[in-house]
Parts: structure tokens; sequence; C-alpha cells
């Protein structure tokens, strides 16, 4: 099976996306560079990782979209090959209007780093896991969910240990504590399920969540 | 500026005026930052050699081997001046600078560590220089894809006028892809890469050596700050690492510019070097000669290469979009020279431009400084006194400025920076643990001794890992050395750091300089406390020790010395000035004993004791870890000096019910003195003596100063 | 002053005749006839038509390297020219560097004295009315020019003005004013049109102050066409300076209404601190662009509408305004 990992420029978090994938029986998961739009179409799903795309200027996110390859993406899509966001890429998948919604800076404006625990919503795509509590790290600026109604499709909200999305639990003023949404076959959170995923990084949370996509890139 | 004995030199030597182009050259390498014309003749001192060192100090990072062709390189450095005049955009850049000195040697980065110091953040111009500094550096090392592993953060009233901004930086490199910064090969080229030169930060490492007077007005300096793109530079690290095989040489622009990069590398293979001004790659075209020299844009490498690589490795470099020139080439003529629109502007010896500066007298005389005295007491008994200290914004929670650093980016973090120090897994399955700091105000009371001790907390956080310590970098931070009592603290300081690393023998493999840390009024002086800032590494074959408490229902024990030292201490800042004004003293000896024990003897979670002594120190640990204590009537009916001193040979160990009779046993072997100071429980309270507190409310408490300095 | 409607086929106007040929091309012919007082005053001069025929060529050239778009395609001969059909706006729009003209009548100042800085007015086109001076919001809300094309209509004027006072004064004359007249074709594009000339402008010698324009026509000071040939002559002979300045647009970016802006509250909070109590504070961008001296006419208005939407701004959250300066 093979995934294609975009790397654009000030994509920063492709090498521990590409071992955590890499890490997994059956799968090859490949460094796409953004301009190397040749090699899309034989990839079998996607995952555009966390960093800073084009510096995040204008919005996280908001140049990025506008390149060839999220273009050629979103036609990978329509024929049902699955594509995962994380951080940068949930920004980026939003912003190309691929997921609905959008990233505002954080409540505090304040990058904030940490272990946090989220809840799965999802019953579909991720439905193996839903109503999993999950402790996983975040890592971001622009992290602050909002959409002009209570959207459908929610992946994951933050929660506190038990589950229970509180207002303490949301550490970036999201709606509803929204940490990720689906849609379809596209699906992006702002956790970082890559650096939850081996034993030394403290949680192993992560590797759950990235099987459970990897496992419906099968079906 | 060049100061009257330098430039009869100059004349002297080169029987003629100098060009304007040379000029500037001599201002910038004979600058303090780029020559340590004051600092270097003591360099002696230090510690440097062990089996383990590859290359010390003297280029852009040192570099130990840790084993299986691994090299760990680190670098520390201060960005005071600039972060002074625009806080955002010379913190950023401070970033930007460390992490392209340890790319100049081939490594990746891996880590990067902040050590701050401010006035107290209590009024708005305080507040925002600390948000501002954060802000930079959080922005640019995100973005950049390192993750900040620690630092020190630290108030005083002395830093108002001079915050210092130091920056550390850790990568790797495997053995057979070292760059060198020397210049090997005659009929080598030299390729600029990177961000445009433009007229931001010209004249800055001049800047840097002088002294802030109220007729320099801090806004009117904005010309001499550089301008940080951390986009640019995570492609450039992208790119170097793709082409370093084909470098001949490499160093960042960093103080000095481009001259001063090609001169140095020059210098180090006995060569000499052509620059053509007009090939550099500039932002406009209305750029002099001299400017182009000694701008200090940011985001620049200048590379030496065999010509027949040129097609490879501008391939690479137009692959990631960096822009390049190629701007001269090494000869055998030991001259600097350099030609602009077809002129000959600069001719000059280039060991003269390295070597060549009159060093300065430098007298030193240590200056009649009265006790510290504390005019901050507070009452009440020993807890009430823990309390108010755990509250006071000299040892609030750094939380909130750690969260706005990414701490996991990369993957390989094991232990996040939020006490102490910070772990990460390297790839050859070892585990580095990395720490740095010093301690002001403690240094301020003894420059020597404060520098010894204050390099035994960094040491401890490294320990308290179960890391063995294998290298350190410095950084010092000081006042005005045309000053005899400013001069002589900084020399006390290094013979401290150098004591420190000759003892334990922790080789000194790189280390930066920032003089000038004095504003002057019309009525007074005010320099910044001493700081000589020390980053450590350390390193151990298995996981680390925990830095929180694992388990409940278990003893935490306090080993080492019972007492420590209340000269320097917190207590003697914030509460009452010590009856007992005896000297401060260090134990090496117990120090190596206990460093044995911690990093033979696997533990399960240890804690160092830091700021504030063992019953701060051991609250902190119980709020980090979330767990409940009650505590024995042995800690409660300890004295002011075991409860409250700090700067000893000391720690504290958790210790499960499976394991106490095994380890009590080989304390006892090995003669580590110990003290049961009560038992863990799984409610989340802290109880003693007849108090009773929860962690939440100690949380809070801990974490308030903080949020309020950063208005959250 | 002229009128061009796609649907008739010819127009005369006071002093020139418009045909319309297809819809991508029409002629503009000058005639000999001169008028002054909205048509009141009237005369026919042999060769006038020729004359500003050829001072519109040599300065729409100069404008044309300038990057302002005019609706001239080609000189055919002495008094044509192949130009853009354009609906022409019905407000014309005139640059002040010297007091003279209606400006002193209306404010009962003599003419003659520099202006600090140029000034800008806007007259409804309607000899009935007189031409009476209008306000931008008026122009606006009454429907006559969109707002957006205001901006960008005020931004070529003044371009014109500084590349034609430039090359004025090189050729030893005082620009005092000039009136111009834009249009928008088929595709919404935005052409500098109609003429320049004697009759559209105040030219006075920079020694003499002597007039060189259709003031000597209007308060019969002597024989026109001879001022007319001087601004003819001393034109021809200067080297013209085309405008090397760049446009700059500006965008500016704020957050919708109601939709959370967290950078606006810790601003808030910040200025708070200063003492200042505010209501709410709203964080946005701005965004200069500056475009290089040749333009071509662009759809302005669908470019960034759409550079906007897809990429400065997402259109959820946020709103934009874009100012042509």
């Amino acid at each position: 099976m093979e995934i294609g990992v975009f790397r654009f420029p000030g994509t920063n978090n492709e090498h521990e996306t590409l071992r955590a994938l890499n890490n997994f029986e059956g799968v090859s998961a490949n460094l796409i560079e953004y301009k190397d739009l040749q090699r899309i179409n034989d990839q079998d799903a996607f995952v555009i990782p966390g960093g800073f795309s084009f510096g995040d200027i204008l919005r996280a996110g908001a140049i990025a979209k506008t390149t060839e390859t999220v273009q050629l993406l979103r036609d990978e899509t329509l024929s049902g090959k699955l594509v995962f966001g994380i951080c940068n890429g949930f920004q980026i998948l939003t912003e190309a209007g691929l997921l609905p919604g959008a990233l505002l800076p954080n409540r505090h404006t304040r990058f904030v780093s940490k272990f946090i625990n989220i809840k799965i919503s999802d019953d579909k795509l991720f439905g193996d896991l839903f109503n999993q509590v999950m402790r996983i790290p975040i890592a971001h600026f622009e992290g602050n969910y909002w959409n002009t109604t209570r959207p459908d499709g929610v992946l994951a909200r933050y929660s506190d240990i038990d589950g229970r999305d509180t207002e303490d639990s949301n550490p970036n003023g999201s709606l509803d504590n929204i940490a990720g949404m689906v849609k379809n076959s596209v699906a992006g959170m702002m956790p970082h399920p890559e650096r939850a995923f081996f034993k030394h990084q403290g949680s192993t949370d992560g590797r759950k969540i990235l099987k459970v996509f990897v496992e419906a890139i099968k079906c | 500026m060049l100061t009257e004995p330098e430039i009869t030199k100059i004349k002297k030597t080169l029987g003629r005026d100098p060009t304007i182009e040379e000029f500037s050259t001599f201002d910038a390498l004979w600058s303090e930052h780029c020559s340590y014309k004051s600092s270097k003749r003591w360099f002696h001192l230090f510690y440097t050699e062990s089996e383990r060192v590859a290359l010390g100090i003297g280029e852009g990072a040192g570099l130990i081997d840790v084993g299986e062709d691994l090299l760990v390189g680190l670098g520390l450095e201060s960005h005071n001046h600039p972060s002074a005049v625009d806080p955002f955009n010379g913190a950023s850049t401070g970033v930007g600078g460390i992490i392209r000195d340890i790319l100049s040697q081939g490594c990746r980065p891996i880590a990067i560590l902040d050590n701050l110091r401010f006035g107290l953040p209590f009024q708005n111009r305080q507040k925002l220089l600390l948000d501002q500094v954060i802000l930079g550096i959080s922005s640019y090392g995100n973005c950049v894809g390192v993750p900040n592993l620690g630092g020190d953060l630290e108030f005083d009233e002395n830093f108002e006028e001079n915050p210092l901004v130091n920056a550390m930086c850790v990568g790797v490199v495997d053995k057979d892809k070292i760059i060198r910064s020397v210049a090997k090969n005659s009929g080598d080229i030299l390729v600029l890469y990177g961000g445009k030169t433009g007229l931001d930060g010209i004249g800055g490492v001049t800047f840097a050596s002088e002294v802030f007077s109220d007729s320099n007005n801090t806004l009117e300096q904005r010309g001499s700050v550089q301008i940080g793109d951390p986009l640019t530079e995570k492609k450039l690290i992208d790119v170097t690492l793709e082409i370093s095989e084909h470098l001949s040489a490499l160093q960042d622009l960093g103080g000095g510019g481009l001259v001063c990069a090609a001169v140095e590398m020059a210098e180090k293979g006995g060569k000499g070097v052509h620059l053509n001004l007009n090939e550099v790659h500039t932002q406009i075209d209305d750029i002099k000669a001299w400017q182009r020299l000694i701008s200090e844009s940011q985001e620049r490498m200048l590379a030496i290469i065999n010509p027949a690589n040129l097609k490879k490795i501008t391939e690479s470099l137009d692959k990631f979009e960096v822009e390049w020139s190629v701007v001269g080439e090494i000869n055998e003529s030991k001259l600097f020279t350099a030609e602009f629109n077809g002129e000959n502007v600069a001719e000059l010896p280039v060991d003269f431009v390295i070597n060549g500066f009159p060093e300065p007298p430098r007298p030193m005389t240590e200056p009649d400084r009265p006790i510290f005295n504390s005019n901050r007491r507070s009452g009440g008994d020993d807890l009430q006194i823990a309390l108010s200290l755990l509250q006071s914004v000299d040892l609030a929670s750094r939380k909130e400025v750690f969260i706005q650093y990414d701490q996991h980016v990369q993957g390989n973090t094991v232990v996040s920076p939020f006490n102490g120090g910070g772990v990460l897994l390297l790839p050859n399955r070892k585990y580095l643990s990395i720490a740095s700091g010093t301690n002001s105000f403690l240094v301020n009371q003894s420059p020597k001794l404060g520098a010894e001790l204050a390099s035994l907390e960094i040491l401890h956080k490294i320990v308290s890992r179960g890391g063995t310590p294998i290298g350190l970098v410095d950084s010092l931070n000081f006042g005005n050395p045309d000053f005899p009592d400013s001069y002589w603290e900084f020399v006390e300081a290094i013979k401290g750091v150098a004591n420190f690393s000759q003892q334990l023998k922790i080789p000194v493999v790189g280390g930066n300089v920032s003089l000038y840390n004095e504003k002057q009024t019309e009525s007074a002086r005010k320099k910044i406390l001493p700081s000589p800032f020390i980053g450590i590494i350390g390193i151990s074959d298995q996981a680390p020790t925990s830095p929180v408490l694992t388990t409940v229902n278990s003893r935490i024990f306090l080993i080492g010395s019972n007492k420590g030292q209340l000269i320097g201490s917190q207590y003697h800042k914030q509460v009452s000035t010590p009856t007992n004004m005896k000297k401060l003293e260090v134990y090496y000896e117990e120090e190596q004993k206990l460093m044995g024990f911690l990093t033979s003897f696997q533990l399960t979670a240890a804690r160092h004791i830091g700021r504030g002594g063992l019953l701060v120190s051991l609250i902190k640990w119980l709020i980090e870890s979330k767990v409940g204590f009650k505590a024995n009537r042995a800690l409660v009916n300890l004295g002011v000096e075991e409860k409250f001193g700090e700067f000893a040979p000391r720690f504290l160990i958790q210790v499960r019910p499976e394991e106490e009779v095994e380890l009590k046993g080989k304390m006892r072997d090995l003669k580590i003195n110990f003290v049961d100071l009560g038992r863990t429980s799984s409610e989340e309270v802290f109880i003693y003596n007849n108090n009773s507190h929860t962690l939440k409310e100690l949380e809070e408490a801990w974490n308030k100063p903080m949020k309020e300095a950063l208005n959250l | 002053m002229m009128r061009q409607e796609n649907e008739e086929k010819s127009y005369s106007g006071k002093v020139k005749t418009l045909e319309i040929l297809n819809s991508e091309t029409a002629k503009m012919i000058f005639r000999d006839d001169i008028t002054a007082g909205d048509g009141a005053k009237k005369d026919n001069l042999n060769g006038k038509g020729a004359l500003n025929a050829r001072m519109t060529e040599i300065l729409f050239n100069l404008l044309t390297s300038s990057g302002i778009p005019t609706h001239i395609l080609k000189k055919e001969d002495d008094i044509t020219f192949l130009v853009r059909p354009l609906k022409i706006f019905p407000v014309e729009v005139v640059i002040r560097n010297t007091l003279a003209g209606s400006i002193c009548r209306r404010y009962g100042i003599p003419e003659g004295e520099e202006l600090k800085k140029p000034l800008l007015e806007i007259f409804v086109k309607d000899d009935e009315l007189h031409d009476p001076l209008i306000s931008e919001s008026v122009a606006v809300s009454l429907g006559y020019i969109e707002e957006f094309e205001l901006g960008l209509v005020k931004a070529y004027a003044h371009r014109v003005n500084k590349v034609l006072k430039h090359n004025f004064d090189k050729a030893g004359l005082i620009l005092v004013d000039f009136k111009l007249e834009f249009g928008r074709d088929k595709n919404g594009l935005i052409w500098l049109a109609d003429e320049l000339s004697g009759d559209s402008m105040r030219v006075w010698d920079k020694e003499t102050r002597q007039k060189l324009d259709k003031d000597v026509f209007r308060k019969d000071l002597g024989d026109v066409l001879e001022g007319y040939r001087t601004l003819e002559k001393r034109l021809s002979e200067i080297e013209f300076e085309p405008l090397r300045e760049p446009l700059n647009v500006n965008i500016i970016i704020t957050p919708k209404e109601g939709i959370p802006n967290p950078g606006g509250n810790v601003v808030k909070r910040a200025i708070e601190n200063f003492g200042i109590n505010t209501q709410s504070v709203r964080l946005g961008k701005f965004i200069q662009i500056s475009f290089q001296e040749n333009l071509e006419s662009r759809n302005w208005k669908e470019e960034f509408h759409k550079v906007n939407n897809e990429l400065l701004t997402n259109p959820l959250i946020e709103v934009f305004k874009i100012q042509i300066r």
C-alpha cells in the first residue's frame, strides 16, 4: 500500500510522519515534494503532515491550498481515496474547502504545545475508536475551530481524562471543543498522532488513530 | 567602534590609511564578538580534552562523540542587544543564528534551549519585552521545526535596561558527514546562499560591543537589528544537509557578515581569499561595498567548494528555491582582497585581520560589595514561607512560557522541559539529556563560587535524568569590561566555570561572550547581574529516570547532604539575610559520589533540588506529578538550612516499597546519607504538619505570577 | 464633451464625431469646431481639428508608456483615431495644480497661485446644468460610477497628472489644470477616453505665464491656434520621460462581524493596560501590492475579488476592502 506524504516549503513534520506510517506492516509511505505532481496518481492514500507550509503567511494553509498539488488532491478524493491532514494538514484541508469550517488563532493568540486528551466522536471512518479517550500532543498557533453552525462530521473533541468535553479541557477556544473533522474520504485533526506513536514519546494512542486510517485504506 | 590604539596599529602595519571597506573589516573582526580580545586569554583554563571531543572551541559548534559514529554538536550564543532594541526580531534571529552555527558543522538541529533575563515583569515595558521575546523564539523555532528542550528565566531589576536573550542549539551529524570551517584548497570557490543581503543589521557587531547610553535612543538603532525569516531558514537546513558531502568548508554568516566568514575560514586554512562584491545577491541594487562586507542579513551561509561540484550544489539550491551567488575564491596569497565595480577595495593580510589586534590591557579590581540585604522579609512558619516563595515571580511555574514552544516536533522528545532539562532519543537509540542556565543572583554574590554552584545546579538536572555529562558550552554575559569591577566579575566567573569543568572532567567545547551589558546614565552605571550561562549535555543508554513521580504509596527520600547553603538562595533574596555569613563552598567529591549513584543505579523517579530549596522543590514535584503526599515528622523537624538552603549535593528520589530495602542498602554501602521525607498518595493533597492543601490550589498559586506577567 | 453609446451608430459632439464601426472599434474624428461656455460661444478654426488630434496623439502615447490604459487603438489620418467603444461615465475628473477657472469663481479667489497639493474634483457632465461639481459619495450613491471604479479612476487621474506635469515642466510649461474622461468597456475594464489638448487643459508659459489654451478663445485674448501651435511645438521638442512609479493597491482585511477575533481581544487587553477603555478591538491585515509601470487595463475588480476570495482572505471569516493609490 502506497501512502503519499506531502512536503510543502515549511512542512516540518514529514520525517516523524513517514517513520510512524512505515512502522505498519505492508505500508510504504513516500515523501512527495509538492511540485512532484506525477507521483500523486500512484498513491493509494495521502497524508498532509504538520508544519508551517509557506511560513503560514496570510493564514495557516492559505497558500498551500492554491497549489496545483491541492487541486489534484481534490480530484483524487472524488475518486474516494483517503486523505488525512494533521495540524497544518488539517488547516490546509479546511482552507481548501475539503473539510468544513476554519481554524482561527488560538484564544490567547499564543502557540500551544502540550499533551491533551481527545475523545473520538466519529462512528464511521474512525468508528473502531468511537468514544475512546486518547492522550496525544498538540502544537499549533491556529487551532481554534470555528464554523457558522455546529457542524456534522466531528472526528474528535478535546476532553478531560474521562472524556467530558469541558471548558477547561479546551486548549484553544475551539467551537464545541472540536479537535478534528471528517467528511467523506477526507479527515483532519489538530493533534499529532505521529507524536504519540512510539513508547519513548510518552503515549502510543496516536498509533491507534493512524492504524484505523491505514486499515480503512485497505477496504 | 575601533579604539585609538587599534586604529594606530592598523595604520602603522599597513603603512597607509585603510579604505572604508578595510576599516569596516577591522571594525567587524576586531569587535569582542568576533575576536574575543578580552576573553581569549583565559580560555586555557578550561578543561577541553576528552576522548569524546571531536571538535573543540573555535568553530560554529563543538562536536562530541556519542558512539555508533554519531556526533552531537552544540552551541550557545547571546543575542542581547538586538533583543533590547527589537525584542521580537532580536529573539527570533538569535534562535536562527545559533541553529546556523551548528548547521555549519553539518549537524541537523534537534533541540533549542533559551536563557532569558528581564526586569521584574510588573510594568508594561518589561511585560512587553518578555512577551515579545517569547513570541520571537516561539514563532521562529516552531516554524523551523526544532523542539524546545529547556532553558531558564530569571527576573531582576538590574536587567531592566539590558535584558538577556541567549539561545542554545543541539544537533546531530554522522561522523563522515562533518563539515569544517577551514579553507583547504586554493582554487576552491565561495558560494553564498540563502537570504538576500540587505541593509538590515549593518554594524550589528559593533553595536553589540557598545554600551547603551541615554543618548543612544533604542528606537534609532533599529537599523542594526536583523529581521528573521524562518521559512528560508528551514529551506537552508534542508538544502545544507542535502549538499553537505559536496562542500569543502562551510560557515554561517553571523556577526560580522560575509567578510567575517570568508576571512575566518581562510585564516584557519592558512590561505588567502578574494571576494567580488558585485556578485553578492542583494535585496536592493544600491548597497555599497562596505555594507556588502558586513551586512548581517539573516539566513545566509558561505560555502567553499571545488568548482567541479558547483553544478550539483546549485541544482539542489534551485530545487529548494534557495538563492545563491558565487562571490569569490580561495588562493595562496594569504591576503584578503575584495573588488567592487572593477576596483580593488581591500587588500589586507589575513593573519593580521584575525590575530593582529592589540590586546586591550583590561585591569581588574574586586569591587567593594556589601552583602545583599533582603528587604522583603515575609514571616510565618516554614510552610507559609515555602508557599510564598512558590508564588513569587522568581520561582513561579514557567509552564505558560514553555507551552508556547513546540516541544515534540521531530518526534524524539522523551522528556519535556517542564522541570529543568529535556531528554531526546538519538538516532543511535541512546538518550541525550540537555539543560542550560545559570543563577545570576547567586553569581552576583560571589562570581567564582557562584558560577561553579550555578553550573552544578544545571548538572543536577542532567544527572537526575540519569545522564552522564559529556560536554558543555558557555555564554558569558557581563557588564562593560572597560570598568575594572565588571572585568573582575567576568574573569572570576570564567575561573569558576573552568574549575567546574576541570573538577568534573566535563569538556568545554564552545562559548560566546557578551560584554557591555550595561547602561550608562548621567548619574550611575546600571549593569546586569553577571550571567555565565552554561549548557550541558548528558548521555545514557537507558531510558531516562522519570522527572515526575510515577507511583503512589511510595516514599520520597532526600539523598546527599542534609543542609544547603543560604547565601545567594531564594530564602536570602526574598525572606531574610542569613545570620551566619560563612563563605560559599563547593563539594566536588560528594557531588561525584551522588552523580555516580544517580547515573548507574536505575531509579524510577528523581528530582534536583533547585531554587527555593528542599521544601519548595518537593511541593513543585508533587504538583508536576499530580501525586499527593504526607510529610513525615523528619521533614517537618528539619531546620532552615535544610529546608531552604540551596547549592548542595542533594536530590529527591522516589523509593517504591519493593525496592526500599535494596536502595537503602546500596546507599549505606556508598555512604550516601538519606532521609525519608514521607509517603505519596493517590489523593491529590499535600499534608504537612496538620496543614493540608489540594494540589489544584497549589498549582493555581504556582502558575499565577507568570499568567499575570503574560496577561493571560 | 461627447457621449458614446454602443446602440447608436454615430454621434456628433461639440468638437468631435464618433462613429461605431463594430463592437471592437469606433472612429473618433476631430473637427475644426471650437466652443466655450457650455456651447454658448462657437467658432470654426481651420486646422484646429488636426492640431488637437496631433496633441492627443503625442500625449496619449506618453500616457500609454506610463502605464495608463487609453481607448486609442491607432491613428488613422490627421484627424481620425480608431478607438475602443466605451460607455463613458457621466462624470468627468478635473485635476488642478494651479488656481484658475471655476474654482476661482466658486470661492472668490484670484487665479495664479499654485495649490499645496494637486486637487481632484469631479463634475457631472451636463451642459444644461452647467457641469456642476459633485461629491464622490453623491456620484457613487446616484450610481454614476461604482466606488471601486472611482478609486481606480482617481488613481489613474493622479498618475496622468504626475507624468504630464513633469514633462510639461521640462518643456517650459505650467500645467494649470486639465479634464479627463473615463469609460467602461463591455468587459467592465476601465480606460482613459476622449482627448488631451488645449481644449481640455489650461497651460501657461513658465517664463511669461502667457496662456496657451482655450482660455485665449474663451476670453478673446488673441489667436487661440497660435497658442495651440506653441504647445504642440514645445512638447514635440523635448524627449518625454514616462512615469516609472508603481501603482499601489492596498487590501485591508478585517475579521467578519460576529466571528471571534482572538488577536483583537489580546490587543484590547493590552490597550487597556494603558488606561484606555475600549469597546472592542478587531485585528486584521493590511497588504500593499505594487504594480510595475506598464499596466494593461485589467479587470481589477474581478481579478482582485478572485484573488481575495481564493487566497488573501477566507470568506468564511474575513472581509476585504480594496484601495487603489
